[in-house]
């Protein structure tokens, strides 16, 4: 049986589960699950969201969702990936001394937060799962890429393509990685794993990326002409 | 702020072979300038410019050229790739080693963008320019229509084409030579190729072809290389080419 929880339609491809060896340890009666996540050639992946999916069902969100924020520092979102739960709110401060404009089209979230420097008027909150693309109408190489996911087991891989994502209730849980490079948009690379009660697990996605379609800086274009 | 250095193999942009006089630049230009927003989609850009040109043997084109120039882009709606549509002018003194070639230049252009998908983007442009040089040999009024073409190369990069379509004035320096005579409009010596070199002043049509990679490097520069062939094609059938290959590296603040 497979989540009928499908927010999500960017990355997939190949998939291996390797190891389920020990790892760290998780609190008690929950366990931690460490996912290193790599490309076609077998490098560390960035910036993968790594979501963990229970098939018992995901949990009603308890308390007040928390509030994130993406930066604007010289001429680039910071981050550039985030992951959320639905219903957080995300705050978009412009810490460059320019205007920026900040937009979505995606279905999952359309907002313009029109010229601006320092804080916009208020934080966005997004409301449905999904992929949503930022950019800057001033700056068009400026992009990012906010995952809203359903379950509250989620993490972004770092550097060494690793993500941890703790206090997982022991269950079967659909392991799902996305990453804004993923040659198949389709569907997410996806894996079942049981977790037990305080067992670590460890698994390793394989991710195909395609190369990327856009500088994150213009390059020289026709405007000067040389020599 | 650019750099780079640039062979031609026809500076002279002489019709016969042996007349043909090559060399190697070195070029430096910057730009600085503020950029005014109108609205979600306009803006106003003011630059001031500065190019300067040093060749290896031909000093006498050597030149630094102090400018500036105004241009209002303005993006169909909202979104990275969407069409947009650029007016500019721009204006420079190209102070010339040369005395002859000194003279003020002004330029005034439109453009037109376009993308198709994620990748390919496209550029049409319409230009008229004028020279005004201390020698009337050297004025020069010219319209111009180009075509330019980019695909993104796996993230590292670009690779682009451009055509372009011109017909007005040109200067060709050559020793004495009857039949480029009969066709010139004006004419002059010209010492900067030597004693014995007559510059004219010729009406053609002229097709130039460029094919270049760029690659950015981090995320403040690039640097890039361009092959560029042209073919000056003047009445009388008196024609030239001229083949260049350039080398650039560029930082944006």
């Amino acid at each position: 049986m497979r989540s009928s929880v499908r927010p999500l339609r960017p990355a997939v491809l190949a998939l291996c589960l390797l190891v389920t060896p020990p790892g760290a340890i998780g609190s008690a009666g929950a366990a931690t699950l460490a996912v290193t996540v790599r490309d076609q050639s077998a490098h560390p992946v960035a910036d993968a969201v790594i979501v963990a999916v229970p098939l018992q069902g995901i949990p009603r969100p308890k308390g007040e969702r928390p509030k994130e924020v993406i930066d604007q520092i010289d001429k680039a979102f910071v981050p550039r990936v985030k992951v959320i739960q639905v219903g957080t709110s995300i705050s978009f401060p412009n810490k460059d001394n320019i205007r920026h404009h900040v937009y979505s089209f995606s279905q999952a979230k359309k907002f313009e937060l029109p010229l601006y420097k320092g804080l916009p008027a208020g934080p966005v909150v997004f409301d449905k799962p999904g992929v949503v693309v930022l950019g800057c109408n001033i700056h068009d190489w400026m992009i990012a890429y906010v995952y809203v996911v359903e379950s509250p087991w989620f993490g972004k891989s770092e550097r060494a393509g690793e993500v941890r994502i703790v206090d997982l209730p022991a269950g079967e849980y659909d392991v799902e990685a996305y990453h804004p490079r993923a040659r198949d948009a389709a569907e997410p690379v996806r894996s079942r794993v049981t977790i037990g009660a305080a067992e670590p697990a460890a698994i390793e996605l394989q991710i195909t990326l395609r190369p990327a379609a856009r500088s994150s800086r213009p390059p020289k274009g026709a405007e000067g002409e040389y020599p | 702020m650019q750099a780079g250095v640039a062979f031609d193999d026809n500076l002279n942009r002489a019709e016969r072979s042996p007349d043909r006089r090559s060399d190697t630049a070195l070029g430096f230009a910057g730009s600085a300038g503020s950029r005014l927003q109108i609205g979600a989609n306009g803006s106003v850009t003011f630059s001031g410019t500065f190019e300067s040109l040093s060749f290896d043997d031909l000093e006498g084109l050597n030149r630094i050229s102090p400018g500036a120039s105004v241009s209002f882009r303005v993006k169909t709606r909202v979104g990275a790739r969407v069409p947009w549509f650029q007016v500019a002018v721009a204006s420079a003194f190209q102070d010339f080693r040369d005395d002859a070639r000194r003279g003020q230049f002004y330029q005034g252009r439109i453009r037109y963008g376009w993308f198709a998908g994620d990748n390919a983007s496209f550029t049409v442009e319409g230009a008229y320019s004028i020279r005004n040089a201390s020698l009337a040999v050297f004025d020069q009024n010219a319209e111009s229509l180009s075509f330019r073409a980019e695909w993104p190369l796996g993230g590292w990069g670009a690779l682009f084409g451009v055509y372009q379509i011109r017909r007005g004035d040109v200067a060709s320096s050559s020793p004495p030579n009857p039949e480029v005579l009969a066709q010139a409009k004006e004419r002059a010596p010209d010492p900067v190729f030597g004693p014995a070199s007559i510059a004219y002043r010729l009406e053609a049509t002229s097709h130039d072809l460029q094919a270049g990679i760029n690659s950015a490097i981090g995320r403040h520069a690039s640097a890039e290389v361009v092959l560029e062939r042209l073919v000056a094609l003047a009445a009388g059938g008196i024609d030239y080419g001229v083949s260049q290959v350039r080398a650039s590296f560029l930082y944006r603040f």
